[in-house]
Parts: structure tokens; C-alpha cells; sequence
């Protein structure tokens, strides 16, 4: 679980510009990390990358906060 | 007064160097515009000498660096031909209690404001020997006279770019160059612009005119000595500095 | 009724500096900034050399995650336009913001982003192409961004016709100006091409100069030995404002803007007539427009690209609307210095021109060692002169046959 979280975490810093102690397991997305739609979708793209797996259209729309990030991806591996 | 005359000015991007660049400008020189840091303010100070009518270059030149003096005296000297008055004005402050101070805060200081004036002075000699004439003013400053706790690297160089101001003057005499030396008091520059309020007061308390210096006021005693009234003067240090040494 | 438009403010991003001061400096000495290409490797391509920018830091003008999700031809519109406000001294209150427009244009847009997400295209698949993609290659977003970041609410609105792209949005500008829709303007325009494709595609077309060897002698306008021009990026953003507006807050004003021309060649999609018969007229539709007589005209600041066939017709052109007075007047071309900055050509040069009617100097054309005969008006060769000038023009022309020129006049209240 830690291990996943940090490499999430990694991208997400790195993608959307935001201070390390911001991204925690209940951060949203949009309210707390300011990505807009476009970002969420590139951010998909680069944990499909980096998790090797593809996230359908249908998951990417469900997923809004950190913590449920983290939880798919350890769900599907 | 100095129409057509070639100055070179070192650290002239701003402050007090910039005031002299516009002075001898002002005067009828045109100046080559030695800069370290920002290129920006130089090509300020450049613009403004072009505004009124006289040509400026603009030249990077760490002054610490005798390569690159020596490669700015020969674009300054392949673009105007010939050089008529030195500025010495660049110099930098790395102020530390003596026995906080690092080996490397010393040798900086120094590099810069009296080993660079030694390198720049030996560079225009040549032009200016040919030319049987010319005016090398130094920039020296008061606490070189007075000592400053704190700045144990500026104060040496300072008062050590007298004895080169003296000594320059007595080599150079017999060729029609002068050397002479203005040594500025405290003047109303950025960096005393941030100093707190109790440490302004106490520094006013020092003056007798009772005020910081202007820059334009550094900049008329360089006018002077670099000019025909100045003529029979050498090896001497003009004080502007509202009487705080005399 | 027509409205009086002075520019107030000016912001350069040119591989002659990262600042409008610098920029300007390094024009009246004479100065090249073209050198060998250092961002991509240029063994395997004709031409080797460009204008590039040097230590340009985007994240001084905008926060990090933006600069991920922008190009590079729309960071330096957005540099440039920072640097031009904060020249004159304006800022964008809530009260004058949807009387603030933008019109900014590039040639040719967001090269980089096409070519860097093509080759994501090619190597890994449609679903990885950048949701970025499209907002960061199209040519309007150099405008849209800065709209954005600085908060301008006025009219926003892009041009795009190759090299005359600048001076078709600071005329299009001028006239939303004069015509009573917008106060000020925030105008130009904004290039970053210096990529395989562009290079190459210039080279296939044998417009660019190949003197690798000798990279700042390579643009050399109107001189006989001269090859096609140097690719340049760069921004040039002024700040033109209505006469009144700029006087009640006291604004410094660099120098007028009094009329703007144009024209179609309807001839080619990269040559100009050999007559020049469409740069003249549209010379003068400007001079028309701004309502003054060809004599009036002290200096050009020409298209000048250093191609064969370009320089010669205009110097043709020039002849034609000006007579006699082509001989008296003074023209030199900027970009045997700055190199061709395509769509921020026009940008670059007319701030070059109004400097010029503000301090009365001539930038020079160097690298003007043996005219072409064809080629025989005073082009200010190789040194910058002073010079006694009330107007001058900028001209630029672009593939397609887009003719702009702007006509700019020295300030007086």
C-alpha cells in the first residue's frame, strides 16, 4: 500500500505542481489539488504508464479523491 | 566640455556608477558602459546616454578577471579608437566581523575593488601613453580613511587603491595622465535605502552636513577631475562625503 | 471619429535578450544573434542555425503547472506581455478589464507539442495523445493565455498569416482602438519553430540561408552575397493605448501609432511578384490611412528577410510609392541581426521602430558588406546613425501574399 501511494503520489506532485504535504489519501482531485478535467486525464494517463494497466473511461469518471486512486490500482494488481 | 572623448566607466549599470556615466555624457563623452550583473540596467543607463545625443557601448566584464578586462579595453578601443578617461567604480562588499571572515569573502573583495583597479589602470595605460594624455579617476570611499568594523576586505582594498591612485599618479605624470581618486562618504543609493531606520539615524549623526550624499554629487567631483579645470591636479583624493573626514 | 493610439509599454523575448532595454542595446551595436542550433541535433539538415533564445526561465512568468500545459511560442507571448504591462506602468483593474483586449498572433503555433505528441501518436497509440494537445498547439492560445493570466477582459483575438502575423494584430489592434472597442491592447506576436519540422520544411523549400560556417554573417539583407534568411522565435508585445486614457494616468508614451495597411499579392504561396506591386500597395494604403504624404517618411523598417527575390521586390516597391524620396529616406532591416522571427517578426520590428522615432537613431542593417546593385537605397549599412525622424513604417509580408504595414509616428502631445 505504501509503496503504491508514494508512486502515485510522485506523479501527482510532479503533474499537477502541488505541495507534497497536499496530496494525502482523502485529498479530492478537483477540490483540494486544482485539477481541472484535462488533468485528470493526463494523470490517468501517466499511472496507466507508470502501473502498466489500462484504466477504462468509465473507472477514470469514478475515481475523484487520492485514496481511491490508490485503492483501484492495488485492486487490480 | 569633454566632446568627443571616449570614457569607460566599470560597474556602471547603476547607482553611483551610472550618475558618473551620465555625467561625462552629459559633458559631451561617449562612454562604454562596463557592467557584471544585470544587463538589463546597463542597456538602461546606455539608452539614456544615447538619448542625449552621444554613443554608448555596453560591455560584460567581470573587472576581477584580467581576461576579460583586458578583452573589454580591446572592443572599447577597436569600436571608438581611443580612450580618454578610466572610471574605476566597480567594486562589491562582502561584510564580515574579522574573525568571521572566510578566506574566500577577503580575496573576493579584493579581486574586485583594488586588484581590478590595478588591471584596468595597466589596460588603458597603454592607449592613453600613446595619446599623451589622460584622466583615470579611482572610486575609493571614506571608510578607507576611517576604518569600518565589519569590513575589514573593503576597507583594506579601499585604502589600498589610494597608495595605487598615489603611486599610479607619480609613474604616469611625465605621459599627461592623472590619476586622482574620489572617495565617496555614505551616499542615498538602494543599499542604504534598506538599512533600518535606528542604523540610518545613527549614521546621519556621523555627518556634519547632516544628510546621505547624492549620487549627482559623486558624479560632479568625477566631472571635475576628468576635465580641463583639473588639469594640474594629481594623485589626489577629492572627500564627498559632507565632512565626515577632513 | 477617429481615436488617437500611442504605445505605452513594450516587452521583448528575442535571442537579442530577454528584455525590450537589452534587445534595443544590442540592435545599435550591431550585434547577431544567430548561432548553431543547440536544441535538437542538426547534423543530417541543410540549414544549421537559428536565433534561438537563451535562458529564458518560463516559471518566472507563470506557475509551474502551467508551464507544463503551455508551449513554448505561447510562454514567450505571455513573457513578453508581462514585461510590456509592467513597462507601462498599467494594471489591470476589474473596473478598465473588459475595456483590456489581447491580440496576439503566431505564424505558425505550438510546433513542439505537434511534433513531440505526433511521435506519441505514431509510437504508442491514440489513447495516449496528450488531453493537451489541441489547447497547447493552436495558434489563438498565445492570446487566450495571456487573456487569462493577466486578467484582460477586452477583445481577445488572434492573427495568423505567416510573417506578417505581427503586424497584422498590432494593426487589427489599433484599429479596435481607433474605432472606440477596446482602450488598450496588449498586441503582437509570438514564434518558437526552431524544430525539425520547420527547419526542415524551410530547407526543402530553399528559403533558408545554409552559411553554417558562419552563422551571425548568415542574414544578410540586400547584400549580393546573401542566401534566404535565419530562422528566429521570440515575442515582441506592445501596449497601445487610446491618447487620453494614457495621459489622465500620466503614462510614458514611446511613440505613436497613426496608420496601417494591407494588401494581397494574389500571385503566389511563397513569392512576391518581382515588382513588388502588392508591398507597394500596401505602403500606400497606409500612408492613406494615416492620412500623410510619402515624403512625410523618414525611415522603413523593412521586411528585409535576406532571400533573393524578397529583398529586391521590396526595394522595388519602396521606389514605387516613394519616387525621389526612396533615395532620401533610410531603411534598414533588423533581421540581419535578430534573424526572421516569423509571426513575431512584426512584433520585434515595430518595437525596434519605435524606439527609433523615440531616440532618434537608426538601427542598422549589418552584414551589408557589397550591395546587390538591385539594391541601391540607403540602407543604414552595418552602423547605427543618428537621425533627425517624425515617421517611420514597418513593413512585413508573409507566404500567401499577406502585405501588413504599420505606420508609427515620434510623440508629440
Amino acid at each position: 500500500m505504501a509503496d503504491t501511494f508514494d508512486r502515485v503520489k510522485k506523479i501527482i506532485i510532479d503533474r499537477l505542481g502541488v505541495e507534497e504535504e497536499k496530496v494525502v489519501m482523502e485529498a479530492s482531485f478537483k477540490e483540494d489539488l486544482g485539477a481541472d478535467s484535462l488533468d485528470v486525464v493526463e494523470l490517468v494517463m501517466e499511472l496507466e504508464d507508470e502501473f502498466d494497466m489500462e484504466i477504462s473511461d468509465e473507472d477514470a469518471e469514478k475515481i475523484s479523491t487520492v485514496g481511491e486512486v490508490v485503492k483501484y490500482i492495488e485492486s487490480r494488481q | 566640455m569633454l566632446t568627443n572623448q571616449v570614457a569607460l566607466v566599470t560597474g556602471a549599470s547603476r547607482g553611483i556608477g551610472r550618475a558618473i556615466a551620465l555625467k561625462l555624457a552629459e559633458a559631451g563623452a561617449h562612454v562604454v558602459v562596463n557592467y557584471a550583473g544585470s544587463e538589463t540596467a546597463a542597456a538602461e543607463t546606455a539608452a539614456k546616454i544615447r538619448e542625449m545625443g552621444r554613443e554608448a557601448l555596453v560591455i560584460r566584464a567581470n573587472i576581477a578577471s584580467t581576461d576579460e578586462v583586458n578583452e573589454m579595453f580591446k572592443q572599447a578601443l577597436d569600436h571608438f579608437g581611443r580612450l580618454d578617461i578610466l572610471v574605476n567604480n566597480a567594486g562589491i562588499t562582502r561584510d564580515n566581523l574579522l574573525m568571521r571572515m572566510k578566506e574566500e569573502e577577503w580575496d573576493e573583495v579584493i579581486n574586485t575593488n583594488l586588484k581590478g583597479v590595478f588591471t584596468c589602470i595597466k589596460a588603458a595605460t597603454r592607449p592613453m601613453m600613446k595619446q599623451r594624455s589622460g584622466r583615470i579617476i579611482n572610486i575609493a570611499s571614506v571608510v578607507g580613511f576611517l576604518g569600518n568594523a565589519g569590513q575589514a576586505n573593503y576597507v583594506a582594498a579601499k585604502a589600498g587603491v589610494i597608495g595605487l591612485t598615489k603611486t599610479s599618479a607619480r609613474e604616469l605624470a611625465s605621459r599627461g595622465i592623472t590619476v586622482n581618486a574620489v572617495a565617496p562618504g555614505f551616499i542615498d543609493t538602494d543599499m542604504t535605502a534598506k538599512l533600518p531606520e535606528d542604523l540610518r539615524e545613527a549614521m546621519l549623526r556621523q555627518i556634519p552636513l547632516g544628510r546621505l550624499g547624492q549620487s549627482e554629487e559623486v558624479a560632479a567631483a568625477v566631472l571635475f577631475l576628468a576635465s580641463d579645470a583639473a588639469s594640474y591636479m594629481t594623485g589626489q583624493t577629492l572627500h564627498i562625503d559632507g565632512g565626515m573626514f577632513m | 471619429m477617429k481615436r488617437r493610439v500611442v504605445i505605452t509599454g513594450v516587452g521583448v523575448i528575442s535571442s537579442l535578450g530577454n528584455d525590450a532595454a537589452v534587445f534595443w542595446n544590442n540592435l545599435l551595436e550591431g550585434k547577431s544573434g544567430i548561432d548553431k542550433i543547440t536544441s535538437f541535433d542538426v547534423s543530417d539538415y541543410p540549414t544549421q542555425i537559428a536565433g534561438e533564445v537563451k535562458d529564458f526561465n518560463p516559471e518566472a512568468y507563470m506557475d509551474k503547472k502551467e508551464v507544463r500545459r503551455t508551449d513554448r511560442f505561447a510562454q514567450f507571448a505571455l513573457a513578453a506581455s508581462k514585461m510590456a504591462l509592467q513597462n507601462a506602468k498599467l494594471e489591470i483593474t476589474p473596473e478598465i478589464a473588459p475595456r483590456v483586449g489581447v491580440y496576439i498572433g503566431s505564424g505558425i503555433g505550438g510546433l513542439a507539442t505537434w511534433e513531440d505528441q505526433h511521435t506519441v501518436l505514431m509510437e504508442k497509440g491514440p489513447r495516449r495523445v496528450s488531453p493537451f494537445f489541441i489547447p497547447m498547439m493552436i495558434a489563438n492560445m498565445a492570446a487566450g493565455l495571456v487573456s487569462i493570466e493577466t486578467g484582460a477582459k477586452g477583445p481577445t483575438s488572434s492573427a495568423m498569416t505567416a510573417c506578417a502575423t505581427g503586424t497584422n494584430a498590432i494593426g487589427d489592434a489599433f484599429k479596435l482602438i481607433q474605432y472606440g472597442k477596446a482602450d488598450v491592447m496588449i498586441t503582437g506576436g509570438a514564434e518558437a519553430t526552431i524544430r525539425p519540422m520547420a527547419i526542415a520544411g524551410f530547407c526543402s523549400a530553399k528559403a533558408m540561408s545554409t552559411r553554417n560556417d558562419e552563422p551571425q554573417k548568415a542574414s544578410r539583407p540586400f547584400d549580393r552575397d546573401r542566401d534566404g534568411f535565419v530562422m528566429s522565435e521570440g515575442a515582441g508585445v506592445l501596449v497601445l493605448e487610446e491618447y487620453e486614457h494614457a495621459v489622465k494616468r500620466g503614462a510614458t508614451i514611446i511613440a505613436e501609432v497613426i496608420g496601417y495597411g494591407l494588401s494581397g499579392d494574389a500571385h503566389h504561396i511563397t513569392a512576391p511578384p518581382e515588382n513588388g506591386e502588392g508591398a507597394a500597395r500596401c505602403m500606400q494604403d497606409a500612408l492613406h490611412d494615416a492620412e500623410i504624404r510619402p515624403e512625410d517618411v523618414g525611415y522603413i523598417n523593412a521586411h528585409g528577410t535576406s532571400t533573393d527575390i524578397g529583398d529586391i521586390a521590396e526595394t522595388r516597391a519602396i521606389k514605387t510609392v516613394f519616387g525621389d524620396h526612396a533615395y532620401k529616406l533610410a531603411v534598414s532591416s533588423t533581421k540581419s541581426m535578430t534573424g526572421h522571427l516569423l509571426g513575431a517578426t512584426g512584433g520585434v520590428e515595430a518595437i525596434a521602430t519605435a524606439f527609433a522615432l523615440r531616440d532618434q537613431i537608426l538601427p542598422p542593417t549589418i552584414n551589408l558588406d557589397n550591395p546587390d546593385p538591385e539594391c541601391d537605397l540607403d540602407y543604414v549599412p552595418n552602423k547605427a546613425r543618428r537621425a533627425d525622424v517624425k515617421v517611420a513604417i514597418s513593413n512585413t509580408f508573409g507566404f500567401g501574399g499577406h502585405n501588413a504595414t504599420i505606420v508609427l509616428k515620434r510623440f508629440e502631445a
